[in-house]
């Protein structure tokens, strides 16, 4: 170690003794609330990476490769297996469905369905998982798949539509999983106003409603060859939302084509929450969030093994600006921006009133 | 936040916990990283020491609880031990193996470097005692500048000043340490 070295050392080590250090801080603290929050989305990635010895989602998420080679890969006992099941199920019915998710890879059932007229007819639909490991499968989202839409399933009864039948007044699906029982009701009012979806987990609502650029036209919101990758983001967020503060709405942006295997890139999330009732520290009911693309880190995001942490914080905005952006999403018209969804979630927990 | 309270709740929730400790905390580990780190480490790095420290701090609860002292004292034994044992990797990882006939090896320091240390403290110490004299906003400015390393625009949007504003500020407030350690005879 050379001479200026020595002095370096001894120069940064000797710097300013303690008890000037801790006045400074006092005196000039230097942190604000979003360098804060980064700092604990840096501690808690580093604790996660401690305790997890299971793979946290969403770092394998942000490998696209790892997601698509993941999917294609299915054991031949496990087809065989999950084949005969799927046939199985539709020969007994709904009641198939008690299959254990965990051990699903295709499964389908019967069930009802209504217009307005009363008439019944009956309408398949199947529940197809993502090729996962048997231990771990909880973590990855279901695909409801019918004729006329398709919706994500999440173990928080969180669910995504894909595309949505034109003209139909009103249908009524009951569907039952390893989760509990879950009904979707498909609305389309009239031609003017855009197909809804409202899901529900016995009686409490927990749906979603689509609205599309063109109400005459059912978009799939996603492009078919490659949805898994962006639910999982989309549920991500949710999820841990759901866990701790109600998520009442949330509105996205989405923008398709191959720019999907950038996952984090090329999407926006805008969402308010309520505190169970309690008003927020300034006083509001509501708190807003704006997670876009230039604001989402690479951190921050963690599964500790129960759920997802999220740095709030740094993502507040204020109400005008929510709405403002609400305003502006609704007046986006670009192809691949195919729709806007508004999610009202209401978690499992039985704290929540609505 | 007493330090029971804070026990308390890392037990019930340690990501509370967490949160707490940075709220709490979290500026004395940033100024005691700055002060070993300064000139050595960018942000990033400087980040990532005081993230390793609350991480240590949480892995080490239990021998906190263990211990009679305050969770004020942990926490800056901690950082300061933390904030050393990066400016020694960081000084490793930038270390050059230079031959012993190269006319740059320098001798070690002389033996009466012990006492310019001492000096050293002490005259930063009391420099310190000066910036906090000036009042604010200069003792910030100052501070911020010189201490946590922030640019004059930086400085600007933290105290909601003009660029302008701040640079004049920080050069008079220079000014007037100048003259205060003129007078002292310091220089």
């Amino acid at each position: 170690m050379n001479k200026k070295r020595k002095t370096d050392e001894i120069e940064k080590l000797t710097a300013l003794d303690d008890d000037s250090v801790e006045e400074i801080a006092e005196v000039c603290p230097f942190l604000d609330e979003s360098h804060k929050n980064r700092l604990y989305a840096l501690c808690e990635k580093k604790l996660n990476a401690d305790k997890n010895e299971k793979k946290s989602i969403l770092t394998e998420n942000h490998d696209t490769e790892y997601i698509l080679t993941k999917s294609k890969k299915k054991p031949i006992f496990r087809r065989l297996f999950f084949t005969a099941a799927a046939s199985f199920t539709l020969i007994v019915g709904v009641t198939a469905l008690t299959l254990s998710a965990k051990y699903a890879l295709h499964r389908s059932f019967e069930t009802e369905k209504k217009d307005k007229s009363g008439n019944k007819t009956l309408c398949e639909i199947s529940i197809e998982s993502n090729d996962c490991e048997e231990n771990n499968a909880d973590e990855i989202p279901q695909r409801l798949v019918t004729n006329g839409f398709n919706v994500y399933n999440y173990p928080e009864y969180l669910a995504f539509l894909q595309g949505i039948p034109k003209n139909k007044n009103f249908y009524k699906y009951t569907a039952a999983d390893s989760y509990g029982a879950i009904n979707f009701s498909l609305k389309d009012l009239n031609n003017d106003k855009m197909p809804e979806l409202l899901i529900y987990n016995d009686d409490t609502l927990i749906g979603i409603y689509v609205d599309t650029e063109d109400s005459s036209v059912a978009e799939p919101l996603f492009d078919m060859d490659d949805p898994p990758l962006l639910s999982l983001c989309e549920f991500d967020v949710i999820r841990y939302k759901s866990s701790d503060e109600p998520l009442t709405e949330i509105y996205y942006k989405y923008i398709g084509g191959k720019e999907l295997n950038v996952i984090y890139g090329m999407q926006s999330f805008y969402y308010k929450t309520f505190n169970n009732g309690e008003l927020y520290e300034d006083g509001s009911e509501y708190a807003y969030y704006a997670v876009t693309k230039d604001r989402l880190p690479d951190e921050g995001h963690g599964w500790d093994g129960e759920r997802y942490s999220f740095p709030d914080e740094a993502y507040r905005m204020s109400e005008s600006d929510f709405e403002n952006t609400r305003n502006k999403f609704s007046e986006i018209s670009i192809d691949h921006i195919a729709a806007l969804p508004l999610y009202e979630i209401i978690p499992e927990t039985e704290n929540v009133s609505k | 936040m007493t330090d029971k309270d804070w026990a308390e709740m890392m037990n019930k929730s340690p990501q509370t916990a967490c949160k707490m400790l940075i709220d709490e905390y979290g500026d004395l580990v940033y100024a005691i990283v700055i002060n070993k780190l300064k000139g050595t480490a960018d942000h990033e790095t400087i980040d990532d020491c005081v993230s390793d420290i609350f991480v240590e701090i949480l892995r080490n609860t239990d021998k906190f609880l263990l211990s009679r002292g305050t969770l004020k004292g942990f926490i800056s034994a901690i950082a300061k031990n933390t904030a050393i044992d990066t400016f020694r990797s960081l000084s490793y990882r930038h270390s050059v193996t230079v031959s012993a006939d190269s006319e740059d090896v320098v001798l070690p320091p002389a033996s009466d470097r012990t006492d310019n240390e001492i000096e050293d403290r002490l005259f930063r110490r009391h420099l310190w005692d000066i910036v906090k004299s000036l009042g604010e906003p200069d003792t910030t400015i100052i501070t911020c500048q010189f201490f946590y390393d922030m640019t004059v625009q930086n400085i600007a949007d933290k105290l909601k000043m003009s660029y302008a504003a701040v640079q004049k500020r920080s050069s008079r407030a220079r000014e007037r340490i100048k003259k205060i350690l003129l007078s002292e005879d310091y220089f």
